[in-house]
């Protein structure tokens, strides 16, 4: 598998194109658990995958491979216990396969104008500004294992997650310095940045370290994906 | 050719459905009251019912034993897609549908006039989704933002303003929920010629494949 990966490379302008591939890849991969136990037990030991890895509230993100020079990076996603509704978009698009678990996930449109004028430095719900837009679902489905699909980074959806749900998750290159996320509750806004443009104190908060790594490893066993 | 319905509810002006005991037992699945204005409460709602109903094997073979051309809506087909409408209550705004694809279907982009509700019982169905995404940095006019693959077991809603294109496996069946008024009541006339042949082989199709469906995954 690693040679495949080594091989590859992907052109997201082509969305139809880029969805055979991970959708062919993505498959492949599910079904082959040596290659993924091994792919795990890489990233274990490469210290710049490793440190990659990060912790999230609702996710953790296991980064597998990373070639996005040639347009694609390979991670595992685990849910945590905490489902929120928070609808947002992503600064890349991505193919997704569900290997546990299970989610509902809604696609909205936008009501009203995204301010743009928001800072980049407004990167945690807790700094979140109160937004006059609002989104409206367009688009709902549940998602289960097998289930796969390919999304374009403009996308707004949210995901609401059963506990540990797995997914084996490539993405793209960024397209954009940031991206939104929302809460449906609160109606705030605030952003995401890719890991060059965080605080140090974010990033401090969510690198995962080889301890925590070992969890979610663990995890993986337990729930026979590795 | 009149609406039938129970005592306790009326049916369906101009449709009549495949057996009464059968949709007593088909909108049994359905207890709540969906809210067609927002896709997410109607898979909230309907969608575990859509997804029971699709599991019962029993109840899915008497639907299709039950069904003649007169349960054919043209209006909603097209493309090697045949719509069945099944069961549906107007005080409860819900209608019932087998959509089958005898020999495969691609429909191009498109947006249905009711919303939709559907979980796919055999087959698979891949489907893009195209629109505006609304995120940052969305491209100014309509562009793909989705391609989905929908396996059996699935549940999916949209509304009317979600266009889509869709391309169905040979032998595909889907059922699917919308607001009672969705298509249109058969013709009084009855349908052209080659409508009757094309509807006809199409059911003589589902049947075979509800048996082959059987036959994999028995009725308890």
């Amino acid at each position: 598998m690693l040679d495949v990966l080594d091989r590859l490379e992907i052109d997201w302008s082509d969305l139809g194109r880029a969805t055979a591939i991970t959708d062919e890849l993505l498959r492949e991969l599910a079904a082959d658990k040596d290659s993924l136990r091994a792919l795990v037990e890489r990233a274990r030991e490469d210290e710049d995958l490793l440190g990659q890895c990060e912790c999230h509230r609702l996710l953790d993100k296991l980064v597998l491979y990373d070639g996005l020079d040639r347009g694609f990076r390979v991670r595992l996603h685990i849910s945590t216990s905490d489902h929120l509704d928070r609808p947002h978009d992503h600064r890349f698009s991505f193919s997704s396969r569900i290997l546990a678990g299970a989610y509902k996930q809604v696609r909205h449109r936008v009501i009203g104008e995204i301010p743009e004028e928001i800072e980049s430095g407004v990167q945690e719900d807790y700094q979140a500004v109160p937004i006059d837009a609002r989104v409206e679902p367009e688009f709902a489905t549940t998602e289960q294992v097998g289930s796969f699909y390919t999304i374009h980074h403009s996308v707004i959806h949210t995901t609401i997650m059963a506990d540990d749900t797995v997914s084996l998750f490539i993405r793209g290159p960024a397209e954009k310095e940031r991206s939104l996320i929302t809460d449906r509750d609160t109606g705030k806004l605030w952003w995401r940045v890719g890991s060059g443009n965080e605080s140090p104190e974010r990033r401090a908060k969510k690198v995962m370290d080889s301890s925590q790594f070992d969890v979610r490893r663990q995890k993986l066993a337990g729930l026979g994906i590795i | 050719m009149g609406s039938v319905g129970t005592s306790q509810s009326p049916g369906i002006p101009g449709r009549r459905p495949v057996d009464a005991s059968v949709e007593d037992r088909v909108l049994g699945f359905f207890d709540e009251l969906v809210d067609w204005s927002d896709p997410e409460q109607a898979l909230d709602t309907a969608g575990t019912g859509l997804a029971r109903l699709s599991a019962d094997r029993h109840a899915l073979r008497r639907l299709v034993e039950g069904l003649s051309m007169e349960h054919l809506d043209p209006s909603l087909g097209g493309s090697g897609a045949y719509w069945f409408w099944i069961a549906g209550r107007a005080d409860r705004n819900l209608s019932i549908w087998l959509r089958f694809c005898p020999t495969g279907a691609v429909v191009p982009a498109h947006t249905h006039a009711s919303p939709v509700l559907a979980v796919v019982v055999t087959g698979s169905l891949k489907q893009t989704l195209i629109g505006h995404g609304g995120g940052v940095q969305s491209p100014e006019g309509e562009s793909t933002l989705f391609v989905r693959h929908e396996l059996p077991g699935q549940v999916f809603a949209l509304n009317a303003r979600q266009r889509h294109e869709t391309s169905s496996t040979a032998g595909s069946l889907l059922l699917v929920a919308t607001p009672a008024d969705a298509g249109a009541a058969p013709p009084s006339e009855g349908f052209d010629d080659e409508t009757t042949q094309k509807g006809e082989r199409a059911l003589s199709r589902l049947a075979r494949a509800l048996k082959a469906l059987e036959a994999e995954d028995p009725a308890p």
